[in-house]
């Protein structure tokens, strides 16, 4: 071999490999399961985007999003990244996750998702700067963000994901001053409860990590404290602090688990005076093994190794279920079709959805409206034996009026049910304002 | 585009060395540069493409009148005209804004803005007009007659976008002429690929932990965690702008130029003077040449001179004060080099001196980094203790010790070490030509390649963005 010749070489054949099979393999996957998102499209040519360079921009997203190998070589960057740490006692990172964006809209603009850091239209003359990161953040952050920052942290201890809360005294205001504004807009005779829904974080036992994240207790608290009379505080904290031996919490997702939000419903039924089934009068049915949202953002090999399991309390009232997009579609409570995707947590009331009714045979003429985040979605089921019609509301795609919604169906009972870290910033606060023109 | 994406890498550079190579004529390879770079450029904003033909067509007319009429009248016109021409630009589309709102701030008169951007590398080719020019005029350099070529210089995607602000002098031979070397191409990809690294795997990285420290609550901030975030922010600022260099140099050495060098470890300096000569050296030359020299030196009116250097250098960083302030805090720690600190720091054992300088360093990227005076304020308390804050805390911990490989390797990286590594195995290698062919034709390329796939692996990871909510 001629000097040189295997350097020339080892640097070109990748070069020229993989940018032809790029080219040339085209059946690639449209959607990442495990991202929860869709992988960009090439973007659609026009003479503006060009003129823009808006256009090379999403074609550069595009580019990375469906470059060859991709989910090998996310797989390979992940255990890179866990290179780089000591081993310990204990598995312990923090895994910062962007597209963690609470209060992603899901109807609009999906910009969020932007891969490329090194803004190119930037004059680099500020190296590595902040200058640089203009183009992304700019997609990322809602305007009046309050001080809370809309990048998620995800805490692992082992075998166990968490989402990291950081109290932000303005955006709990803010929060609390919408449920007032909108208790005070209802006309009387209507109640309204505030359900807000601790996590896993505020329950682990070791002392050493506790203050990695602000405690929620205190932030319940401060929320509480600043609604008027005429909202009713479910206290669900109490109760599931009560259960913190049991499942409550998937260690692999976000959300807790269906156990989790049958205490939550405890705590409901004990506010209003009424007596809970118990928890043995179901028929438990169990899917695993579950990989959750949280595993998606650490790729841990711990939680891999250890996945979670769900189970699901078989309803035992009569009921039917519509969810409303155009037209109402007729689902199962329960919806088995996700028993088989990466998101099983979407088994409970078939995902989110802009907003869906439950009728049941109990004929006592009582009717709730839950206003909420995905945490819901494993607690609505619990309310079939109280209530005549439930209707779920998801501020992030509703689009009709709530107040003439709850009129037009002689509401009774409104419920605000979403996990504390809603109050980390103003992102979901502001679709709840924007959906009630609060 | 940059280099460190995976269209460059995987797109754009193959096609251009495929259409490159093919040619075997030099006016065709210097077309297929110009048509390469002028795609790189409108890959950020095709809007600006006119604005760098036309400017960079002024400047080429008025070095030919400034040639012509050498010694005459004419020549010094065309010479203040070209940098009249160039600042104005540079001044309109990067200092506008601030300058205007400054003025309202001052006067509380309103004069609109032009909210227009910032085209990109204007800094650069701007600087790299001025000294072409300059050099014509002082006759350093015969004036390039042929416009592609000359365009070619200041348009060549190597270093656009990002430096180095590479002297037209160092190239001509090169615009002219180009001979293919096998050994340059080897030395080039090795250059490249190593610049690829250090910016992926190594700055990035860096990047994004220092700016959990650095941006998150300043007040709770932990002391160690201030240190820890700044400390980082110096590695990423050196690895990814020194990388960027690298990967310039490395290309051009592909095509068959030579650049001068632009970094040369600053941080082992042991003074600000001497950190100045290694830190972005084409600009500290740029403006020792162009502005020191001209005002006169060290001659007359030193203070004012350095005064006026660091002041311009600051705020070629960006239009904002605090970059001013970055420039003038060097302005004065030179000055005070000069008249005193350099002979006290001679005496002195090595280690003290070098101390001085990285503790001098970091508080200059605190200025660097923040754009406000509050935030500087702010984080200065935290670096040393100010308020109630702890000095270490559980987030620091883990971060520190998922992060504690990295962080040594990229303090490496910072360092001659690995130069000195490659130079003892040069020494080892030229006693046996058995090892020599070992460490030449087997142990780099294999590193070049696990590098490159790996630069790739982490680029493609980047992408990774997963959501906690259905976002179909």
């Amino acid at each position: 071999m001629k000097k040189h010749q295997l350097n020339i070489i080892l640097f070109l054949v990748p070069l020229f490999l993989l940018g032809v099979l790029n080219i040339l393999i085209s059946d690639k996957p449209t959607i990442s399961e495990l991202e929860n998102r869709k992988l960009k499209e090439k973007p659609p040519f026009t003479a503006q985007k060009l003129w823009t360079g808006e256009y090379f921009r999403e074609y550069e997203n595009y580019f990375a999003d469906n470059f060859i190998f991709r989910e090998k070589f996310v797989k390979i960057s992940g255990m890179v990244k866990d290179l780089w740490g000591l081993p310990g006692q204990d598995k312990v990172t923090i895994v910062i996750n962007e597209g963690a964006n609470v209060a992603a809209k899901q109807n609009q603009n999906n910009n969020e998702g932007e891969t490329n850091s090194d803004g190119a239209n930037s004059d680099k003359t500020n190296p590595g700067g902040k200058a640089d990161n203009n183009s992304d953040n700019s997609n990322n952050a809602t305007e009046n963000d309050g001080k809370g920052s809309v990048t998620g942290r995800v805490f692992v201890l082992n075998d166990k994901a968490m989402e990291i809360h950081t109290f932000n005294a303005e955006a709990c205001a803010y929060y609390a001053d919408f449920l007032n504004s909108f208790a005070e807009k209802l006309p009387e005779n209507r109640q309204v409860y505030s359900l807000i829904a601790p996590t896993q974080i505020e329950f682990i036992n070791e002392p050493k990590y506790k203050n990695l994240s602000s405690p929620q207790k205190d932030t319940i608290t401060y929320v509480n404290k600043y609604l008027n009379s005429e909202v009713t505080t479910v206290n669900a904290y109490q109760a599931l602090k009560e259960n913190t031996d049991k499942y409550l919490y998937f260690r692999s997702d976000h959300h807790w688990t269906a156990l989790g939000a049958y205490y939550a419903y405890t705590a409901l039924m004990d506010t209003k005076n009424e007596k809970a089934i118990p928890i043995e009068q179901y028929q438990v049915k169990e899917v695993k093994p579950y990989l959750g949202s949280l595993y998606s953002t650490t790729l841990s090999k711990e939680i891999k190794e250890n996945p979670d399991s769900v189970h699901l309390y078989q309803p035992f009232i009569k009921h039917e279920y519509h969810v409303y997009y155009e037209n109402p579609i007729k689902i199962d409570l329960l919806d088995m079709r996700h028993a088989k995707n990466t998101n099983k947590y979407g088994i409970f009331l078939g995902g989110d959805h802009p907003w869906s009714k439950i009728t049941t045979t109990q004929k006592n003429g009582k009717k709730i409206i839950v206003i909420k985040d995905s945490y819901a979605n494993a607690f609505v089921p619990f309310l079939l034996p109280h209530y005549e019609e439930i209707y779920v509301v998801d501020p992030r795609q509703f689009t009709l009026n709530i107040f003439d919604f709850i009129e037009e169906n002689n509401i009774q009972e409104v419920l605000f049910l979403n996990y504390v870290l809603v109050t980390d910033n103003n992102g979901f606060t502001d679709l709840l304002r924007e959906m009630s023109d609060i | 585009m940059v280099f460190s994406s995976l269209v460059f890498l995987y797109a754009f550079l193959p096609l251009n060395l495929i259409c490159y190579f093919i040619c075997k004529n030099q006016t065709y390879r210097n077309w297929v540069l110009i048509f390469f770079s002028l795609a790189f450029y409108a890959w950020g904003e095709p809007v600006w493409i006119g604005l760098l033909i036309v400017s960079s067509l002024i400047i080429y007319l008025l070095a030919l009148t400034v040639e012509k009429h050498r010694g005459e009248r004419q020549s010094k016109v065309a010479l203040v005209s070209a940098i009249t021409i160039s600042l104005s630009l540079l001044g309109f589309f990067k200092y506008w804004d601030f300058l205007v709102h400054n003025l309202s701030l001052i006067t509380g008169i309103s004069i609109p803005l032009h909210n227009l951007g910032l085209p990109i590398g204007i800094s650069f080719f701007t600087f790299k007009a001025i000294s072409y020019i300059v050099d014509v005029y002082r006759g350093e350099v015969r004036a390039q007659q042929s416009f592609p070529k000359f365009l070619l210089y200041i348009s060549l995607f190597h270093h656009l976008v990002a430096g180095p602000i590479v002297r037209y002098k160092d190239v001509a031979a090169a615009i002219e002429h180009r001979e293919f070397s096998r050994s340059q191409f080897n030395e080039g990809i090795n250059r490249f690929v190593t610049g690829l690294g250090k910016k992926v795997i190594l700055a990035n990285t860096a990047g994004e932990t220092a700016d959990l420290f650095l941006q998150g609550d300043l007040s709770a901030l932990p002391v160690l965690g201030a240190w820890f975030g700044i400390i980082l922010y110096a590695m990423h600022i050196y690895l990814d702008f020194s990388a960027y260099s690298d990967m310039a140099i490395g290309l051009g050495k592909i095509f068959g130029f030579n650049y001068q060098e632009n970094f040369n470890y600053p941080y082992i300096s042991r003074s600000a003077t001497e950190f100045w000569r290694r830190w972005h050296i084409s600009l500290g030359s740029f403006f020792r040449d162009y502005v020191y020299i001209p005002l006169g030196g060290n001659r007359i009116h030193h203070l004012r001179n350095l005064f006026i250097v660091w002041f311009l250098t600051g705020l070629w960083h960006g239009a904002s004060w605090n970059f001013v302030l970055w420039g003038v805090y060097y302005g004065i720690l030179i000055a005070l080099e000069k008249v005193c600190l350099s002979k006290i720091l001679k005496k002195l054992p090595h280690w003290i001196a070098h101390t001085y300088l990285i503790f001098a360093v970091l508080i200059g990227w605190v200025f660097f980094y923040y754009p406000d005076l509050q935030s500087i304020g702010d984080f200065f308390q935290a670096m040393f203790g100010f308020g109630s804050r702890e000095l270490i805390n559980t987030q620091l911990k883990i971060y520190f010790s998922n992060n504690l490989l990295l962080f040594i390797i990229a303090l490496m990286a910072c360092t001659p070490i690995t130069k000195l590594i490659r130079k003892a195995l040069h020494y080892l290698t030229d006693k046996s030509t058995r090892t020599a062919f070992l460490y030449g034709e087997a142990l780099l390329p294999s590193l070049n390649f696990v590098l490159l796939i790996l630069a790739t692996i982490m680029l493609v990871g980047k992408s990774y963005s997963p959501f906690l909510y259905f976002n179909f």
